[in-house]
């Protein structure tokens, strides 16, 4: 029996990956193929850090777009926030870092990261190193490819230390 | 006609296909009738279906936590696969719940909303595109200006010389005039070579040439050499590593970038300075390096390679000749960078791969 168990909802605009992330976190898998998420999936994952177990439920909700923003009543109970941008799009960071100020006026005291996604597409990168500088200075940001891993699984895990931390 | 009379509960169940669970203390659920075929496999068949799902233990806990009398509907969530919407009441203590099997509506609304956001990232990539081609153009008009200028003034200097009869010089002037308009001419079929193709279809372009990067920086500084002597800077090409130059990569596009670059070098270098184009190899990349001895990028003038960047010395540039090479560079898979010199001038540097 885990001695935690925290709730990770993932937020962002549709098609920025986070279905891909959760995958490739909790199944090591990855498929380019894109499908629009309907709803909310939750995954389980058992993480241990330090010798001791936690649960995380990851949240995958459908991605925002101009006709829905994600419905408040899914992040209640929430430890944790990964807002998630595709960096390929960088309308997708300035929407998702809007979203992220008003949630966080509600959620004041969670553990939260901005990753920006998709860093293995480098040839079609938009997001600038001043953006990124810009918003370092604000959140704790990564940048991270569901295609590679990269920083995926570190982002989980760091995120759950973090959460543990605060719970203490 | 049969005797039997049908269970009211049963047949409504039936014909939505959901489960109708009810609890007394808010905690613990028991089916009103009985459950459907699907629901002991995905909630289990305890008393508390929250245990089997995160999703539905947490809206149980908001209609729990809600007004009395309100009815709640949990929103379309998936659970092995198959999908479902909940929708309950509280009276009292009591809560009447509901879970629907929503795997049709599921697959019909998750269609349209694919759909458009298919639609959505079409838009966004081909406005990427147009973008992409207005640089082109307006790339296009500057290069294509340049060559129409040298011919006016060869035609101007003929026609002051006709009457000195002066062969050797108008014999000069009209190879100078005849090396313009060829060079016109490529670049108009290079225009028809970008814009006759889709943005796409250009970017996965094939080239089964590959050309030498010794050779085309060795023509770019014969074509560029006059206009290095109208300004008297000194145009020089070093070749570190001959033989191992050909690159991965399409000339015509390769060519363009060296003269923005070299253009570059010598709009901003000052009179007696000197240009240096060197090429070498570097890994798996063929390395070609531009220098001046110019002021330098200027640090609080950002991003050399950012479109319409001219810097606060405006020399006469569009200010898109760096931009469209980093585009250029990068689409065969290359690098391109500029840096200061430490002890003054800057230089360009690009990798293209290596052809195998």
């Amino acid at each position: 029996m885990p001695e935690f168990k925290k709730k990770v909802c993932l937020i962002g605009s549709f098609a920025v990956g986070k279905t891909s992330l959760i995958r490739r976190f909790v199944s090591g898998v990855f498929s380019d193929e894109y499908l629009t998420t309907l709803g909310v999936k939750v995954d389980q994952k058992t993480v241990t850090l330090e010798g001791r177990e936690v649960l995380l439920l990851v949240w995958d909700l459908a991605g925002s777009d101009q006709f829905a923003k994600v419905q408040q009543a899914y992040l209640a109970g929430s430890s944790g926030f990964l807002f998630v941008a595709d960096g390929t799009r960088k309308s997708t960071l300035d929407d998702v870092v809007e979203e992220a100020e008003g949630i966080l006026k509600l959620f004041p005291v969670v553990s939260i990261s901005f990753l920006i996604n998709k860093v293995d597409l480098a040839e079609e990168w938009e997001v600038t190193e001043e953006r990124i500088s810009e918003l370092k200075e604000r959140y704790p940001v990564r940048l991270t490819s569901a295609l590679t891993g990269d920083e995926v699984e570190e982002t989980f895990l760091s995120l759950a230390r973090e959460m543990v931390e605060v719970s203490r | 006609m049969s005797g039997e009379v049908e269970d009211p509960k049963s047949n409504v169940r039936r014909l939505i296909d959901a489960a109708i669970l009810s609890s007394d203390d808010g905690i613990h659920f028991h089916a009103e009738d009985g459950f459907p075929d699907w629901y002991p496999s995905i909630f289990g068949e305890s008393s508390d279906p929250g245990k089997q799902s995160p999703f539905l233990a947490g809206f149980i806990d908001l209609v729990r936590d809600s007004d009395e009398s309100e009815r709640k509907k949990s929103g379309l969530w998936e659970e092995q696969s198959r999908f479902f919407e909940a929708v309950a009441v509280k009276q009292g203590s009591r809560i009447l719940l509901m879970v629907e099997c929503a795997d049709e509506r599921h697959h019909f609304e998750q269609q349209i909303l694919h759909s458009s956001h298919i639609h959505e990232l079409n838009r966004e990539r081909l406005q990427k595109e147009l973008e992409l081609k207005k640089v082109l153009l307006e790339c296009v008009m500057h290069d294509l200006a340049n060559p129409a200028a040298v011919l006016l003034m060869n035609l101007q200097h003929i026609e002051k010389k006709l009457e000195s009869g002066d062969e050797r010089s108008l014999r000069a002037a009209v190879e100078r005039a005849i090396n313009q308009v060829n060079r016109q001419k490529q670049l108009i079929q290079s225009i028809s070579e970008v814009f006759g193709a889709e943005a796409n279809e250009a970017r996965e372009m094939k080239w089964d040439e590959a050309p030498d990067l010794v050779v085309l920086a060795g023509e770019i500084a014969d074509e560029m050499e006059s206009a290095a002597e109208s300004r008297a800077v000194s145009l020089s090409l070093e070749v570190s590593d001959p033989g191992v130059t050909r690159v991965k990569a399409d000339p015509v596009y390769v060519k363009r970038v060296l003269v923005n670059i070299v253009g570059n070098a010598l709009r901003h270098s000052p009179e007696r300075g000197s240009v240096g184009i060197s090429v070498g190899r570097n890994g798996g990349f063929v390395r070609c390096r531009v220098s001046d001895q110019g002021s330098g990028f200027e640090e609080e003038a950002g991003d050399p390679f950012k479109a319409f960047n001219q810097g606060s010395s405006n020399t006469g540039s569009s200010g898109l000749g760096l931009y469209f090479s980093k585009l250029a560079v990068e689409m065969f898979g290359g690098t391109i960078l500029a840096e200061n010199e430490k002890g003054g001038g800057a230089a360009v540097i690009l990798n293209l791969p290596v052809a195998s």
